[in-house]
């Protein structure tokens, strides 16, 4: 073995330590409607857009890094 | 990207998708032209929509501008009546799951895997992957395996050789009888520090290939020649960042390369193909 190997655990500033961590609207329940901005600036209403079709919706860092 | 990839799965199982950052326009414009995104990426000013969901990752404080605004990362399935009929989040940004696999396990609709055969993992902080640079083995061609392994910001993985205590990134690609796996290239790191002070071994970080260079030396105009040939790829390796390492992982993984074919049959009444030029014909 060796002393140099990195041992201490610290906490990571950026992720939750577990599992446990709020994942929003539950399954079963209606996903709350939005409005937002496309990278065409036009704005894109959920509901409206989606008419009546399945969806996914992906929640994502940015495209940036 | 890979979701765009697979967009038209999606199209024709009536899902519409939609990706939400709080990435700017601008920001959402140049990516989805680098990248050639077609679906909506949508920018959620002041993550009001994930606030209102209640997926604003509050580990990150108002002060730490560049990641203040993040979600935890996640992907709602929602029906025909706009319920969520499938979540799956994950702690790790990396860590997602494929979109074949959303499809599959998300929709229930299969996928066409299309493209170049590749294959992915997930792991903490880091994604592995594989993909061949090709879209089929050819006999007596040499063609790259890139394994690939993305690694958060902050991360590092270690290039061996290295010391006792330290876990060396190591790729193994194994197959049936007439495969052939040439030593993985790996590409230069840069010195392993501690306190600054550099120690006479590297480190990769950020996006690192390997490459392994495969070739197929089965001839492939016997009657039974293999149409595919099954890659088994095991990628070992510990991610640390400057406090910690987490656990050493072997992630393995498989992958089927269809073989292609350089000899075609000729069909009946065909003029006979010239006689091979090169060595006469042994005694």
């Amino acid at each position: 073995m060796t002393n140099d190997a990195p041992k201490e655990l610290a906490p990571n500033f950026r992720y939750p330590e577990s599992g446990d961590f709020p994942t929003g609207p539950e399954v079963g329940e209606m996903l709350p409607d939005f409005t937002l901005m496309d990278q065409h600036g036009r704005p894109v209403n959920f509901t409206a857009e989606r008419a009546g079709q399945r969806a996914l919706v992906v929640f994502h860092r940015s495209a940036r890094w | 990207m890979q979701l765009q990839q697979n967009l038209p799965t999606f199209t024709a199982a009536g899902i519409k998708v939609f990706a939400i950052s709080y990435d700017p326009v601008e920001v959402l414009a140049k990516f989805a032209g680098e990248f050639g995104i077609t679906y909506p990426l949508l920018y959620d000013q002041g993550s009001v929509v994930m606030k209102r969901y209640g997926i604003l990752n509050t580990m990150i404080r108002p002060e730490e501008t560049e990641y203040y605004g993040l979600p935890y990362p996640g992907t709602y399935a929602v029906g025909e009546d706009g319920r969520v009929t499938e979540k799956s989040f994950f702690r790790y940004y990396r860590v997602r799951p494929s979109a074949q696999s959303m499809l599959k396990d998300m929709f229930d609709v299969d996928f066409d895997a299309g493209g170049d055969p590749h294959v992915e993992a997930a792991g903490e902080g880091v994604q592995v992957s594989a993909v061949l640079a090709s879209d089929a083995l050819l006999f007596m061609q040499r063609d790259p395996l890139y394994v690939r392994l993305a690694l958060d910001p902050g991360l590092h993985i270690y290039r061996g050789p290295v010391p006792e205590g330290f876990v060396a990134t190591e790729v193994t690609v194994t197959g049936p009888d007439g495969l052939v796996v040439d030593a993985p290239v790996t590409p230069e790191g840069h010195p392993f520090r501690v306190q600054g002070i550099p120690h006479d071994f590297e480190v990769l970080d950020g996006n690192v290939e390997i490459e392994v260079p495969i070739s197929w030396t089965q001839p492939d105009n016997a009657p039974d020649a293999a149409t595919h040939v099954p890659l088994e790829i095991t990628v070992r390796y510990q991610a640390c960042d400057e406090q910690q390492c987490f656990i050493p992982r072997t992630v393995a993984m498989h992958l089927d390369v269809p073989v292609g074919r350089l000899f075609r049959a000729m069909p009946a009444g065909a003029p006979p193909p010239p006689p091979p030029s090169g060595d006469p014909p042994k005694g």
